[in-house]
């Protein structure tokens, strides 16, 4: 004796048509963007980790349920000419997933994120082996949210795209010739729009109904917080470089009287390459290259 | 510079932790009380409309646990499920590992007006109906009139289904759809096979949502409506030929809904009982021990604006009488052929 809302109707198929389009046509634009240019050293990484995940979502439950979520990140950064080493482009994407219970054991709440994010960060050296980058990232976040008991509102969905300041500090360490490079970053969104849904709301009005109401919202401070931090160290070993993370995710976003709290502790381990394809592919390596890690 | 960085990193780390903290004892019976009266507070959607007063009860129910070292957790639990059950709604339930709180009375106070034993004896559907999807079908003995039973909104059904029962009846004169005892499921089910019976989009119905911990913040009326079955095409959609639709007091929920669809149609009649109602859709949250609550969350209502939470009249009420029951005759079929018979197309 209940009501479930169901099957994908015509208005939700048009939505998600409409968020396939944008998310081929921003993926498109960063592919064109992330072209490397000659002669500069790219370095790409994936890391692959295991930590906790906490959740809260009023629109499911007004408990926290915790669990373990598997990770796995993705970054690429390079600068953006062969003469320019003050200003390189990072491309980053941030899968997660994990179960989460409730204190007592008596639900359950499938978590899944994806984050890709295309940004560009100006290079200090104040120092010597240190770096300081400072610059801004573009990012989409979707985070999908399944609690497993809820009849009418067993799904949640945050939706939001976000411009993020960004902080990273790397510091080239020498532990008896062997070199080590620490690094940590911080992201936290300045302004964006995300999709929050009206108090009680169900997903038979939003995508049956096709009555989405006052679901998308200006994100800022005011409404939306995040930390996104990793300390990372690169131990450069002799014909790899293998880095092991520790990676600390925050965010609270509130809106439509409903408040959205995650949090992610996760280590993580992974290798970097950094490579170049000098001169187009034609294998002959030029006197002098821009090394994104110098 | 270095000691800086390293401040920096200390704080950012240290500083993000969850503000949402869950309580010391997720088994304190007055932490799990108040949960559940401040759940229901917020989000239950009658309480305007049943002239409910939610803080006397509160406190009428509050009383009792003025010394919880004397109750158990069962002595508890009929606590809290006394307290929902003075909302009067089916859609309301508090759910344990080890019971289920629920209203039942929106069906038990009234005549049962279903039996399934006359229902499959040979007088109507018989032993060698045909079955499709959730359907049970066929032609009634000696007459020229199908009758389609559907007894639960969750049993699932595709197109092909529906297009198969509807097209192999397609040669009688008109068209029995049984939905008693049938306690709901899908609202895109009701939808669907009333769809079936309309070649014209229409408004059939309303929603609203709660904006708000109001108890009266809801949204404006969200307009339900039905669109046909590939419009156009009357051969596959039942519009010419009279329909009759019959209900007890067990149609709920999205059956109640779909009596409400129906009953805008032109060439369809509602022969039975009122329904039993159920017209808040429901939704799901829980206390800090893990009992899961249930509550009509968003309001339906009909074309014209009227509340359905308390069920849909019939055009035609008739009861199951005692003595044709006894001989095995099922009253509100045998009204339905008689009107079938009286409202052929010629």
């Amino acid at each position: 004796m209940y009501f479930c809302f169901s099957n994908l109707n015509s208005n939700y198929m048009r939505t998600l048509r409409i968020k396939a389009v944008l998310f081929f046509v921003l993926f498109s634009l960063a592919s064109i963007f992330s072209q490397e240019p000659k002669n500069t050293i790219t370095s790409r990484g994936w890391s692959f980790g295991l930590g906790g995940v906490s959740v809260y979502d009023e629109y499911l439950s007004p408990l926290v349920y915790t669990g373990t979520v598997f990770r796995a990140d993705y970054e690429s950064m390079h600068f953006i000419s062969d003469s320019n080493n003050k200003l390189s482009l990072q491309q980053t994407l941030m899968v997660s997933g994990g179960m989460t219970d409730n204190v007592a054991k008596t639900n359950s709440i499938f978590y899944l994120a994806l984050r890709p994010g295309i940004g560009m960060h100006y290079h200090f050296r104040p120092m010597a082996n240190l770096k300081i980058l400072v610059g801004g990232i573009w990012d989409l976040a979707f985070v999908s949210k399944y609690s497993f008991n809820n009849g009418n509102n067993p799904y949640s969905a945050d939706f939001s795209t976000q411009i993020n300041a960004s902080f990273i500090a790397q510091y080239l360490l020498n532990v008896k010739k062997f070199p080590i490079m620490i690094r940590y970053s911080l992201r936290s969104p300045l302004a964006g729009v995300m999709f929050v849904p009206e108090y009680g709301a169900s997903y038979y009005e939003m995508f049956t109904l096709g009555k989405l109401g006052n679901a998308i919202h200006f994100s800022s401070l005011h409404n939306s917080l995040a930390w996104n931090n990793s300390l990372t160290a690169d131990l450069m070993l002799k014909k790899m470089i293998i880095r092991l993370s520790y990676i600390h995710d925050y965010e609270k976003h509130h809106a439509n009287s409903l408040h959205f709290e995650s949090m992610q502790n996760v280590f993580s381990i992974g290798s970097v390459i950094n490579f170049s394809i000098f001169d187009r592919g034609k294998r002959k390596a030029p006197a002098s290259y821009n090394d994104i890690n110098k | 510079m270095r000691q800086f960085l390293l401040f920096l990193i200390a704080v950012s780390f240290a500083s993000c932790k969850m503000s949402v903290e869950e309580p010391s004892n997720i088994n304190d019976y007055k932490t799990n009380f108040e949960s559940l009266w401040k759940i229901m507070d917020e989000h239950y959607c009658y309480f305007t409309y049943k002239k409910i007063n939610w803080d006397s009860i509160g406190n009428v129910y509050r009383a009792k646990l003025q010394r919880p070292d004397t109750l158990n957790y069962v002595q508890f639990f009929r606590i809290c499920g006394n307290m929902l059950s003075e909302l009067k709604d089916g859609h309301v339930n508090l759910a344990s590992s080890f019971d289920v709180a629920r209203y039942w009375k929106w069906y038990t106070d009234y005549p049962d007006n279903f039996s399934s034993t006359i229902l499959y004896s040979d007088r109507y559907l018989g032993k060698n109906y045909y079955i499709a999807g959730g359907f049970q079908y066929n032609v009634l003995p000696k007459s020229a009139i199908g009758y389609i039973y559907y007894g639960d909104f969750s049993s699932s059904f595709s197109g092909a289904n529906l297009s198969y029962a509807i097209g192999m009846l397609g040669n009688c004169q008109g068209l029995i759809l049984d939905v008693r005892n049938n306690g709901g499921g899908l609202l895109t089910y009701a939808e669907d096979i009333a769809a079936r019976f309309t070649t014209q989009s229409l408004t059939y119905g309303y929603i609203r949502h709660k904006t708000g911990t109001g108890h009266d913040d809801f949204s404006d009326p969200i307009a339900q409506t039905l669109t046909p079955y590939a419009t156009g095409s009357i051969a596959t959609n039942w519009v010419e030929k009279p329909v009759v639709v019959l209900t007890n007091r067990t149609c709920y929920s999205a059956t109640n809904d779909f009596v409400c669809i129906m009953k805008q149609l032109p060439n369809v009649v509602i022969i039975g009982d009122q329904t039993g109602g159920g017209g808040g859709l429901p939704m799901n949250s829980e206390l800090p021990n893990g009992w899961m609550i249930r509550y009509s969350a968003c309001p339906m209502y009909d074309v014209n604006m009227q509340d359905i939470e308390f069920g849909i009249s019939p055009d035609i009420k008739v009861d199951m009488s005692t003595t044709d029951i006894a001989k095995g005759v099922d009253t509100i079929i045998e009204t339905a052929i008689t009107y079938l018979n009286q409202h052929k197309v010629n």
